[in-house]
């Protein structure tokens, strides 16, 4: 079935929630209102004339004003295959979760969520997936940063620098310290440090 | 076969929190897996993937069309050609431009014989994870002849960077048909020896035979691809099914795992839909080296500075391991705004939380083996 | 032995009166025999295990297609097993911080000590033999046995779960696999009624134990099969299962340690080589033929080439075994030990002895 005839049974199936069909440019897609996603999918995996059986890839895309999450589904049965598209937020992007009907989406989500910072409500398990965790900041967005450091280890030359110069001042500092305490004679036990 | 699992009550018993760590010789990769086991049994397992992370997807977004090529051989390094056709297929979808005739004809040989080397070394390392060390050294004897090829071709024996967004770089030197009909009549004659060795012993039936069993359900749902979702009994190939380069011109089986040795869908059936596959892609290059063309290598409709209109596009291609697919979405300039890959081993490898608990530690090896996981698409 | 002790005690050397001090040690024959017993022990293993080592080499490359050492030391890399001798020798002597100190440290020794410690018994050719004990199979069989107690220490005490479960493995392995090990050799040991392999050898000369009867062949390969999972090589060699647990329980040592454990895994296959061709393929009796190998010292050179020439052959069957097979999981290596050779050991010992019994004959005359 071509994705215009897949837009028309969905609709006459009476499947709430489809938004619009878009004809192109290119890869025609079908436009989901985010919250109807989970039901969408269900009724293309379950019609006879559908049975869109597994979903191949599962996309963050961060665009200026909006991100957008889009589902390639598949039908090894019927050899046919469709795009959805859901469109987000650009401040809390959120999305429930389509691991419930795809359990392939589970990974899918946890990178998505790990480098472009979309929630899945619903999740079991929403983690980091490439990233470790506490790492600050979703790569895929266009105004990322690279943190200076994680967990101890700097990150950039200029942090690294600035750690050693603190390091070393801290030495000279407790240098200092024990020199001052030895030339005003304090009643230490004359004990060499370290 | 599941051993008993009895806990005597009144021997405290323990569980071990092992780290299949990232440097591990039967992981393929820096894979990492942390494994709860009781004794033998796992009994909860995770994994954790990363450690070959490069942001591939991010490097898309800072480079031009072309320049991406490269790093597309990088993904699933033992298929590099593979993986370079996807993305030039997605871009030429962008573009709306096709290949010439030959070149679809000499980019469907070149992969179908990366198909080859990349089954061969599938074949290779899980005997070595399995154990046996011989397999592995006839198998790289007939990777040498496809690598050779390939370095006559294109220079380079495993980041070809070969094919160009339109076509493909360079023609096939003088010699190099004959050379390749005799790689090809040379790996017919050896295909039996690797069922002598290990296909059909004892001794690896019993390691692989009815372990670690995935149902078609279970494939399906968890986006496996290609020869682990054959081997589990679903009949689906791209290459016949949504046809892309010159397939549909062509004659060829696609293998399905029966359970031969075992159930279907076991790691015997995955090992062994590659072996079916190595003659079938054998099959193939002989019939694109009978109706090869004459003609252009690269369409002239492509300009040398690459601006697709706005849009998107996903190609999905068949990889050795699986479905490939590149999702590039253009805003008219010349860098992507975005690429996204579709990595088949990364959906292959999610099914391990699941499938793990209740195999024993050996079995793990067997498994992964027989996934064929490359981390470099895993982790991209 | 005792020919040595007294050589040793006649010896002019010993008794000329300008070492007085000398002549009242009466232990010093003993002394100096054992010495040269030591160094003809440890020079016959060192140069066994160096040429073992280039000849698995050699012969895994040929059966995979490749040709293996050729340069070190010019002719097909014959010094290679040297180079890399010296090379663990001189490598840094790396011990785990949070591993146990003396376990650690004795494992390997006593690892080593307990494979080479069978030598004591085996008897290389007529008269050629450490000590001929008239407990001599199981002596070899006991104090092999000694090495898992080594194996478990070195898993252990690396403090590193892989290592852990390379040594439990083994243990589990290697103890299972002892009884199908013992009892196939009660077999030939019930056809001579004596326990000390000279005997079992000269009760051969003429007609090899292997093929006079079913009970002894079946017996030769139970033992042959049972004797490699004992050493812990492929396929059996589940405990340092190099593509699972890296190297198993010796994963955490390296250079002259890590050199003991290798050595003691030819030293084990250089045992139950010659125990199986002393106890079924005749020592250093040629088949069909009668030679007198005590007559003189030629002859008796000649039967240790013979028993040599078999102990390499055994050696060449493990090794093309081991780079074609893949590995055994662990419970199938116990169930096939426990189901299927022990009953096969058990049945042969019952029928041999029975046989044995009734007097009867499987090939007449014989």
């Amino acid at each position: 079935m071509q994705p215009a005839q897949i837009f028309e049974k969905l609709q006459a199936e009476g499947v709430a929630g489809l938004l619009e069909f878009a004809e192109g440019p290119i890869d025609p897609s079908i436009l989901v209102e985010p919250d109807k996603l989970q039901e969408v999918l269900s009724v293309l995996k379950e019609h006879d004339d559908l049975r869109f059986d597994q979903l191949s890839l599962l996309s963050g895309v961060p665009y200026e004003d909006r991100f957008e999450c889009v589902y390639h589904l598949l039908s090894t049965v019927l050899k046919h295959a469709i795009v959805l598209r859901v469109k987000l937020d650009a401040q809390e992007p959120s999305v429930p979760t389509a691991s419930t009907v795809h359990p392939t989406a589970d990974w899918h989500e946890r990178e998505t969520f790990d480098l472009v910072g979309i929630r899945f409500e619903g999740h079991p398990d929403l983690r980091r997936i490439y990233l470790p965790e506490g790492w600050v900041g979703h790569p895929m967005r266009r105004d990322y940063v690279d943190p200076e450091e994680f967990q101890g280890i700097p990150l950039t030359d200029v942090k690294r620098e600035e750690w050693e110069a603190e390091e070393k001042a801290a030495k000279a500092a407790a240098a200092e310290g024990a020199a001052s305490e030895e030339a005003a004679g304090s009643g230490s036990d004359g004990k060499a440090e370290g | 076969m599941k051993p008993e699992t009895e806990k005597y009550t009144d021997v405290p018993t323990q569980e071990m929190l092992i780290s299949m760590g990232p440097q591990h010789p039967a992981t393929h990769g820096v894979l990492r897996l942390v494994i709860k086991a009781d004794g033998e049994i796992i009994t909860y397992a995770d994994v954790d993937v990363g450690n070959l992370h490069r942001c591939e997807e991010r490097v898309g977004q800072n480079l031009k069309y072309p320049q991406f090529v490269p790093y597309t051989d990088r993904l699933d390094y033992l298929s590099g050609m593979n993986n370079n056709l996807g993305f030039c297929l997605s871009v030429e979808k962008l573009l709306g431009v096709e290949a010439p005739e030959r070149a679809q004809y000499i980019r469907t040989i070149m992969v179908e014989l990366n198909r080859i080397a990349s089954h061969l070394v599938a074949f290779g390392t899980y005997s070595l994870d399995i154990g046996a060390w011989t397999p592995l050294l006839y198998a790289f004897r007939e990777r040498e002849w496809i690598v050779k090829l390939f370095e006559q071709v294109c220079g380079a024996r495993m980041t070809f960077n070969y094919m160009k967004i339109g076509g493909v770089r360079e023609d096939l030197p003088t010699g190099w048909i004959a050379d390749c009909r005799r790689f090809l009549d040379e790996q017919e004659r050896r295909w039996p020896e690797y069922n002598r060795i290990l296909s059909n012993n004892q001794i690896f039936i019993k390691r692989t035979a009815n372990v670690a069993t995935v149902s078609a359900e279970d494939a399906l749902a968890f986006g496996w691809t290609g020869p682990c979702l054959r081997a589990s009994g679903v009949d689906f190939d791209l290459r016949r099914d949504f046809p892309y380069l010159v397939y549909d011109k062509l004659d060829f089986d696609v293998c399905t795992g029966e359970g031969l040795k075992g159930t279907v869908g076991d790691c015997w059936d995955r090992y062994w839909v590659r072996m079916l596959e190595i003659l079938q892609s054998v099959r193939i290059v002989r019939q694109c080296l009978d109706n090869l063309p004459d003609g252009d290598i690269v369409t002239k409709e492509v300009k040398k500075n690459i601006k697709p209109p706005a849009g998107e596009a996903y190609v999905r291609t068949e990889n050795p391991k699986g479905e490939v697919g590149y999702y590039v979405v253009s805003d008219g300039s010349a860098i992507p705004w975005r690429v996204r890959i579709r990595a088949p081993s990364f959906n292959n490898l999610s099914l391990i939380p699941k499938i793990l608990p209740g195999l024993m530690i050996a079995d793990v090896v067997a498994f992964i083996g027989s996934l064929d996981i490359v981390l470099g698409e895993v982790d991209r | 032995m005792e020919s040595l002790i007294e050589f040793f005690k006649g010896s002019e050397f010993l008794s000329d009166p300008g070492i007085g001090w000398m002549q009242e040690m009466a232990f010093l024959p003993h002394v100096l025999a054992y010495a040269v017993v030591f160094a003809a022990v440890f020079g016959v293993f060192g140069v066994f295990a160096m040429f073992a080592i280039w000849m698995e080499r050699k012969v895994s490359a040929h059966m995979q297609s490749r040709i293996g050492p050729m340069r070190t030391g010019g002719w097909h890399g014959w010094a290679q097993s040297l180079a890399d001798g010296i090379k663990l020798f001189v490598k840094e002597d790396i011990r785990p911080g949070a591993a146990n100190a003396v376990l650690w440290v004795v494992a390997p020794a006593l690892v080593f000590c307990a494979a080479i410690a069978g030598f004591v018994a085996l008897p290389i050719s007529q008269g050629w033999v450490v000590n001929d004990l008239n407990l001599g199979v199981f002596y070899i069989v006991a104090i092999a046995s000694i090495e898992v107690v080594g194996v478990i220490m070195a898993g252990w005490s690396s403090n590193n779960k892989w290592s852990l479960l390379g040594a439990i493995r083994e243990g589990a392995q290697v103890v299972s696999y002892e009884i199908p090990a013992a009892m196939t050799l009660m077999v030939p040991i019930l056809m001579v009624g004596s326990f000390s392999l000279t005997d079992i050898v000269n009760a051969q000369q003429g007609s090899w134990f292997i093929w006079q009867s079913p009970w002894l062949f079946i017996a030769a390969v139970v033992y042959f099969v049972s004797s490699i999972a004992g050493c812990k090589r492929a396929p059996f060699d589940m405990p340092e299962a190099e593509s699972e647990l890296v190297a198993g329980f010796h994963t955490e040592y390296s250079g002259l340690r890590f050199a003991f454990f290798f050595m003691e895994e030819y030293a084990s296959v250089f045992i139950v080589s010659g125990v199986f061709a002393t106890c079924f393929l005749g020592g250093w009796n040629l088949p069909f033929v009668d030679l007198d190998f005590a007559s003189s010292g030629w002859m008796v050179f000649v039967g240790a080439l013979i028993c040599m020439a078999k102990i390499m052959f055994m050696v060449f069957m493990q090794m093309w075994l081991r780079w074609t097979l893949p590995r055994l999981r662990v419970d199938q290596v116990m169930s096939m030990g426990y189901k299927y050779l022990t009953p096969f050991a058990f049945l042969c010992v019952v029928g041999a002895a029975v046989y044995e019994y009734a007097g009867w004959n499987w090939i007449p005359g014989v």
